[in-house]
């Protein structure tokens, strides 16, 4: 049995987030099992103070390209909660729209381009545009087809502008409604269930690795929790929003520039598996027969089948917006305007999953309608200490393996959280010192 | 139909001057369809239009080793692959490895790249001065290119 091993997995160049994944073992002793976090930390809660509420909403849709739309609502409701501002239900519809076409856009591109690469050990996508065109093409189809839903619902197919605190400032009309659901149910069904069937095929090639760890995902119990709910811990249950710094509580440690969270246990995880295994009851029930194809049963403490989860996520959000499309066409679209008359000033906490896992946003506003304080959390920080733990249980497990087949597997297992620095740990050039 | 696309993040210094070019055409009068797209920092957004086999110009901020504000035009192809590489996304997919990808899924399009040399790409900073002063000339570079295009589909 192996006693020393050293792995430094380094990358600085080209990508939005750094991560280094390190290992030192010595004399069969794990000293060091670590995602390293070197990105410069960018004070997005900096940025918003001072800003009215009418800007808070766009700035925060920047702050990552990919959950740019998840920033947006859940800011969008941070700011409602903090002024007082009611919705109406068509309101909750359409941005329930956005949230499932961005839930679906980012799910099947990192599942199908970001991690399927991992299953078939060919590095990275490009190499699956000559192999397997057909899957490639069909997940490009499905995002476009959320951009059109963003095109329709808000206005623009990247970056929304027409959904504003307390409202929509231009509304879909029937007819471009009746337009995306003739898509969804057209090609962006057959597409996801293609989808599936391909990951089906891949299912031997996931590591075979089991840690049971504290889920939490927002829980709603009339539907799949994405846009709104509780906080909910596998552990301990349901938890208001208001509640969130109890469950996040936030550490420094020192080979990260992001903060970690922990709440009942040593760590914890959120993103596509924390949902299936909190939520899966509320599933539509295509994507349980695809949770049934992909092999994946409630729970499941295998961090790798999270793309696997991601997928059976796509196949909901799908039959959840043709589901919520219907609601809106039989009903027909009311021309309401935002309310955008704040009826108190003060501090609002919102949550809502975005494709990485639970996000929260807690403003505090003054009087003049700016923001005073901001605070953030986002998923990815959420997961870091969960990444820890399963290399820590991981490398002992696999310690006889060849060197390159280990790395292989704990950069496998960092792209398996899907999280925003998935792309540098994609590109790491890997260092082995004996 | 010709597409404009702004790449870059608004919160991310010169790196916006992609959409802030975006947003000023939109108050340009196109005597020709053309499609304005704010594309944001997401490279699969690019990888989508490229492959939709129409016309393409995107705008970007490049690190070139030119003046900030320095404007530099130039067609996306293999020869100029390596000034594409400039040129970054998320994801870990730069434009370069986009439009390779974009090719092997056969794509046709021409694309023009108008890349700006940025001073700060700093979160937090706005646009610097050097890329404000630009801007006019940008909106000139992209008015051309587009007539360009017009002009070739009417010989066409």
């Amino acid at each position: 049995m192996r006693k020393d091993l050293n792995i430094d997995v380094h990358h600085i160049t080209r990508v939005e987030g750094h991560g280094n994944i390190v290992v030192d073992m010595k004399n069969g002793r794990l000293k060091t099992a670590q995602l390293e976090i070197v990105e410069a930390p960018r004070y997005f809660e900096a940025m918003l103070k001072g800003r009215n509420f009418n800007e808070v909403a766009i700035i925060t849709s920047r702050i990552c390209g990919i959950c740019s739309l998840g920033h947006q609502m859940t800011s969008l409701k941070a700011t409602e909660a903090a002024l007082g501002l009611e919705i109406s239900e068509q309101t909750k519809i359409l941005r329930k729209i956005l949230v499932n076409g961005s839930t679906f856009q980012s799910n099947v591109l990192h599942a199908l381009f970001l991690a399927t690469p991992d299953f078939l050990n060919v590095g990275s996508v490009f190499p699956l545009v000559d192999t397997h065109k057909d899957v490639v093409l069909a997940a490009l189809r499905l995002k476009r087809l959320a951009n059109d839903i963003g095109d329709v619902i808000s206005g623009r197919a990247v970056h929304p502008i027409s959904c504003v605190p307390g409202g929509f400032t231009k509304l879909p009309t029937q007819q471009e409604l009746k337009g995306l659901l003739e898509k969804l149910i057209n090609e962006g069904k057959p597409d996801a269930k293609y989808a599936v069937d391909v990951m089906a095929t891949l299912l031997d090639k996931i590591p075979d690795f089991k840690r049971e760890t504290e889920y939490i995902s927002v829980y709603n119990d009339k539907e799949y929790g994405l846009y709104d709910g509780d906080i909910c811990s596998s552990d301990t249950g349901l938890y208001p929003v208001e509640k969130y710094l109890q469950v996040t509580n936030e550490f420094i440690v020192v080979h990260s520039t992001s903060k970690h969270a922990r709440f009942n246990r040593n760590s914890y995880m959120v993103g596509a598996l924390a949902r299936f295994n909190n939520s899966h009851k509320l599933l539509k029930p295509e994507a349980k027969k695809a949770a049934q194809k992909l092999g994946l049963n409630a729970p499941n403490y295998n961090p790798y089948m999270n793309s696997l989860a991601q997928m059976v996520e796509v196949v909901h959000c799908i039959d959840d917006t043709i589901d919520l499309i219907t609601i809106l066409l039989d009903c027909t679209i009311k021309d309401e305007k935002p309310n955008q008359e704040p009826t108190r000033y003060g501090r609002g906490i919102a949550t809502t999953e975005v494709p990485r896992g639970i996000l929260f946003h807690d403003y505090t506003y003054n009087r003049q309608g700016s923001i005073e304080t901001a605070n953030c959390i986002i998923p990815t920080g959420q997961n870091l200490a969960n990444i820890d733990d399963d290399m820590k249980k991981l490398i002992p497990e696999i310690i006889d393996e060849p060197k390159e087949q280990i790395t292989h597997k704990l950069e496998m297992l960092v792209r398996a959280y899907d999280p925003c620095i998935s792309c540098s740990v994609h590109m790491l050039d890997v260092e082995f010192i004996e | 139909m010709l597409k404009i696309i702004g790449l870059g993040n608004i919160l991310r210094g010169d790196d916006g001057i992609g959409p802030a070019v975006i947003e000023e055409l939109r108050t340009v009068k196109f005597t020709f369809p053309i499609e304005l797209i704010d594309a944001g920092g997401d490279a699969f957004n690019i990888l989508d239009q490229m492959i939709s086999k129409q016309p393409l110009i995107l705008i970007d901020c490049a690190r070139m080793g030119e003046k900030p504000g320095e404007i530099v035009t130039f067609k996306l192809d293999q020869v100029n692959l390596k000034w594409a590489e400039q040129i970054v996304s998320l994801h870990g997919f730069g434009l370069s490895e986009i439009y390779q990808m974009a090719q092997h899924l056969g794509a046709d399009a021409e694309c023009t790249i108008i890349a700006v040399e940025p001073k700060s790409i700093e979160f937090n900073t706005g646009l610097s001065q050097e890329i404000r002063m630009s801007i006019p000339r940008i909106i000139q570079t992209v008015i051309q290119e587009s007539k360009n295009y017009a002009q070739k589909n009417i010989n066409n």
